[in-house]
């Protein structure tokens, strides 16, 4: 981003003052300033006569310029420096610019005040405005009579005026003869991808209304010349949902030069929950969980905190309103930010619904008072929006919440009953529990079905050591109302005959894809008839020519928001910028946040076996004490775990790794970039660790499943 | 100190008091610790530079586009008015009241 300051000459006299033969009346006051405190001034020949009446306040120039045919004899004579420039090819103007920066290294100046040489002869004015252009990566500025006009070459500028300073009438003028794409911010009229071109559309009598204007600029590239009476709602890319692929698919093409619509708004839920831009995962999923989860962990801590010497107050209460109020002025700040960013590049928002019309077309309802709708055209369309919250198919399910409204619970949930085997079911009950909450947790089948069997057990054990009361094999048939006010909610099950009563009921069963009003029938997008996600290839091609996914919504990704940030990212690259790389959706690392928590990149135990058969494989495995654990014999540390899966024989590729402990997150993102790349088995042990971490952990493997060695870890040194 | 709805309603009021008053836009939201500080000392200045400015108050939640135009970008931020021309513009994080106090009687 180039800045440009065009005030910075009234304060900064780093300057050289050009000043050129022109009308007098146009002269002003504040060109004395200028010329007095330049570093360097030069007269533009004929302007040496000028300047040579005034030599009471103005200072004598310390060059004259040009070829001589103006300047009077009697002038030229007073000068020692002259700098005669005959070259009839280049006016006077550019030959002094060029002047100028021939002597760049020793003069050391930041702009070029050119004082004259917009008024009186308009083949003069023209002949400046081409130097300007000429000279268009330098900051030169034009001061003459009411006006200041300096050129602005493509891409993107930011300007600091002083507004005050002006009359605030501003004009932005397309000077080259071919279409060019302007988008402005800081101007009483904005231009939003507007395409201005001399003989068709200038900006004049525009006005500034801030200290800051922001300019980019880019000629048209790629799509076709629009008429001028279709500026309105055209656009390159329209991009429906603005969650983790959508905000990255849309500021990726922006970034591009591409114009872009990006349409987001938020089915409530039934409890009448919504929230702003940014998706699952900023509004009601990773960070609102992830602090949360941390707040957990900062409980726990005050709990060993005498043990470290710290004067303890007694046992630590915890408020749940205080955390829900700060969680969600993060996130809040989080949807300001975004929508400052897409302000900022250009992208056009619709805080709206958009329904597929055709191929082309997409309409739009807005969620906004008035309930604007808009027809919208564009050469691609984008559909990321996502996955929610599945509700089981039983009386009284409308009673229970889900991860959307957990967050922004305005009261604690009290006794609470989570249902289901994932891993949202699994971080909330943790979470939960940890924040003082008496949990029970639901698992129907399996909890953590694609983990590596050995560590869900861990995490499964660990939660149980929080507090969780698991109730395995289990199915909720029924939920009433119940309690004195009816506020509480009475649960029944299908293997049990007791009811019992919670305060809160929180269905973490599976989320479904968000599909419902987006007009897929109008176009030829198909959907998996397994679980209605939409169908794509690796270049994120529909079935549907020009209709792309990305996201959760796409059949068969993997739910992260990483991996949406990344296809969003590579699609805009291959459509705007002729890219041809796609994702690679292979050696993803993940994380589950549970109390301990679980990391894991490549194969389990269970795929390694199934694909290459025991005897080829080698796992090697440890249980470890962290530091953290050390001193506060915390019994966490009962859990902990590695775990390597590798080739059995020479050069022992790596085929898994996995990690239960606190931080597993930090400590598996480095070995992710080593994973990808290809590593072996004496790669790691080659490693010099560092000490003392639970990273080395891995580092330090011997014991092999195999050999049938306990692999609990006595000590920590040696 | 008006507290200002929508854009139709900011642009009523600034049409109504440019010509009486400096015209001082506070952009604030109830998420934003910062502001959340210096509400009570604004809302001072408020009733102490009465006279000479007209405080509108402009919560971000509430008035999307009113920010958009002015191309605010971080907040607190105190936009200064004397009819349409912007004659300041603080971007204030770590505000010092007499600072402040200071700039304004100067205006």
């Amino acid at each position: 981003m180039r800045l440009v300051k065009p005030f910075e000459i009234l304060k900064n006299a780093n300057i050289v003052a050009i000043w050129l033969n022109g009308e007098i009346s146009a002269e002003r006051d504040f060109w004395l300033k200028i010329w007095n405190d330049a570093k360097y001034r030069l007269a533009c020949d004929g302007a040496a006569n000028r300047i040579g009446k005034r030599n009471d306040v103005l200072k004598k120039p310390d060059y004259l310029c040009g070829d001589f045919d103006s300047v009077t004899k009697a002038e030229k004579e007073k000068y020692f420096r002259l700098v005669h420039l005959p070259d009839q090819d280049k006016t006077d103007l550019q030959k002094t610019i060029e002047f100028s920066n021939e002597n760049k290294k020793d003069w050391n100046f930041d702009e070029i005040i050119l004082l004259g040489g917009l008024n009186g002869r308009f083949d003069h004015t023209m002949s400046t405005l081409s130097t300007l252009v000429k000279f268009k990566n330098q900051n030169i500025i034009a001061i003459d009579g009411d006006n200041l006009v300096f050129c602005i070459a493509e891409g993107e500028s930011e300007i600091e005026i002083e507004v005050g300073k002006t009359t605030r009438i501003c004009g932005i003028m397309p000077i080259l003869q071919r279409e060019t794409i302007v988008t402005t911010n800081g101007l009483r009229w904005n231009l939003d991808k507007t395409p201005l071109e001399f003989g068709t559309l200038i900006s004049s009598s525009n006005e500034l209304t801030s200290n800051k204007m922001i300019l980019r600029i880019f000629r048209r590239s790629f799509s076709q010349k629009i008429q001028q009476h279709q500026l309105q709602h055209e656009y390159d890319l329209i991009v429906i949902g603005g969650g983790s692929g959508g905000l990255s698919c849309s500021k990726a093409a922006s970034d591009l030069g591409a114009r872009v619509a990006l349409i987001d708004a938020v089915q409530p839920t039934p409890d009448g929950k919504s929230w702003g831009i940014g998706g699952t995962c900023a509004n009601v999923g990773c960070i609102p969980k992830k602090l949360m989860h941390h707040a957990a962990i900062v409980g726990r801590e005050l709990k060993h905190a005498e043990k470290y010497g710290w004067k303890s107050s007694g046992n630590s209460q915890h408020n749940w309103s205080t955390l829900v109020e700060v969680v969600n002025d993060r996130i809040k700040a989080n949807n300001w930010v975004y929508r400052v960013q897409l302000n900022e590049k250009g992208i056009k928002y619709y805080n709206a619904f958009g329904t597929i019309i055709d191929r082309n077309t997409v309409s739009t309802q807005g969620v906004d008072k008035k309930k604007t709708s808009n027809i919208l055209k564009a050469k691609n369309i984008v559909i990321s929006t996502g996955l929610r919250p599945i509700y089981p198919k039983i009386e009284g399910a409308e009673l229970g919440i889900t991860s959307d409204d957990l967050f922004s619970l305005e009261k604690s949930p009290g006794k609470t009953l989570v249902v289901g085997g994932g891993y949202v079911a699994l971080e909330c009950a943790g979470l939960l529990a940890d924040l003082g909450h008496d949990v029970d947790l639901l698992i129907r089948s399996e909890p953590l079905k694609n983990f590596d069997k050995d560590c869900v057990d861990k995490v499964v054990s660990n939660l149980e050591s929080h507090g969780v009361n698991i109730k395995w094999r289990d199915e909720v048939v029924k939920v009433e109302k119940s309690g004195e006010n009816l506020e509480k909610k009475r649960v029944h099950f299908k293997n049990s005959d007791d009811p019992i009563q919670y305060d809160t009921v929180i269905w973490a069963m599976g989320r479904k894809p968000n599909i419902s009003k987006i007009g897929l029938e109008n176009v030829k997008v198909s959907q998996s008839a397994k679980n209605g996600r939409i169908l794509a290839d690796e270049f994120d091609r529909t079935s549907q020519d020009g209709i792309y996914a990305i996201g959760d919504i796409v059949f068969n990704r993997n739910e992260l928001t990483p991996l949406a940030i990344q296809s969003g990212k590579l699609l805009a690259k291959r459509l705007f910028d002729g890219s041809k790389e796609i994702v690679e959706y292979e050696k993803v690392a993940t994380t589950v946040f549970t109390p301990l928590e679980l990391s894991t990149i490549g194969l389990t135990e269970h795929d390694a076996l199934r694909l290459y058969g025991e005897h080829d494989i080698e796992i090697y495995h440890s249980y470890f004490t962290p530091f953290e654990h050390v001193i506060s014999q915390d019994s966490d540390s009962k859990y902990c775990y590695v775990k390597l899966i590798c080739m059995r024989n020479e050069p022992q590729n790596i085929l898994g790794l996995h990690f239960v402990g606190p931080n597993a997150a930090e400590i598996m993102q480095g070995f992710a970039v080593a994973f990808r790349r290809g590593i072996t088995f004496s790669d790691i042990k080659s490693t010099i660790a560092i000490h003392p971490c639970s990273a080395e952990e891995f580092l330090k493997l011997q014991i092999t499943k195999r050999s049938g060695l306990d692999p609990r870890v006595a000590g920590c040194c040696g | 100190m008006i507290i200002i709805e929508n854009e139709e309603h900011f642009n009523q009021i600034f049409d109504a008091k440019k010509n009486e008053k400096l015209i001082l836009a506070y952009f604030t939201a109830k998420w934003c610790g910062p502001c959340q500080r210096i509400a009570p000392i604004v809302t001072e200045f408020s009733e102490q530079f009465a006279e000479k400015f007209e405080f509108l108050k402009i919560d971000l939640d509430e008035n999307e586009e009113i920010s958009d135009r002015f191309n605010v970008d971080c907040i607190p931020t105190f936009l200064v008015f004397k009819k349409w021309v912007t004659l300041n513009f603080f971007e204030i994080f770590k505000f010092r009241a007499t600072f402040f106090a200071g700039k304004l009687s100067k205006l």
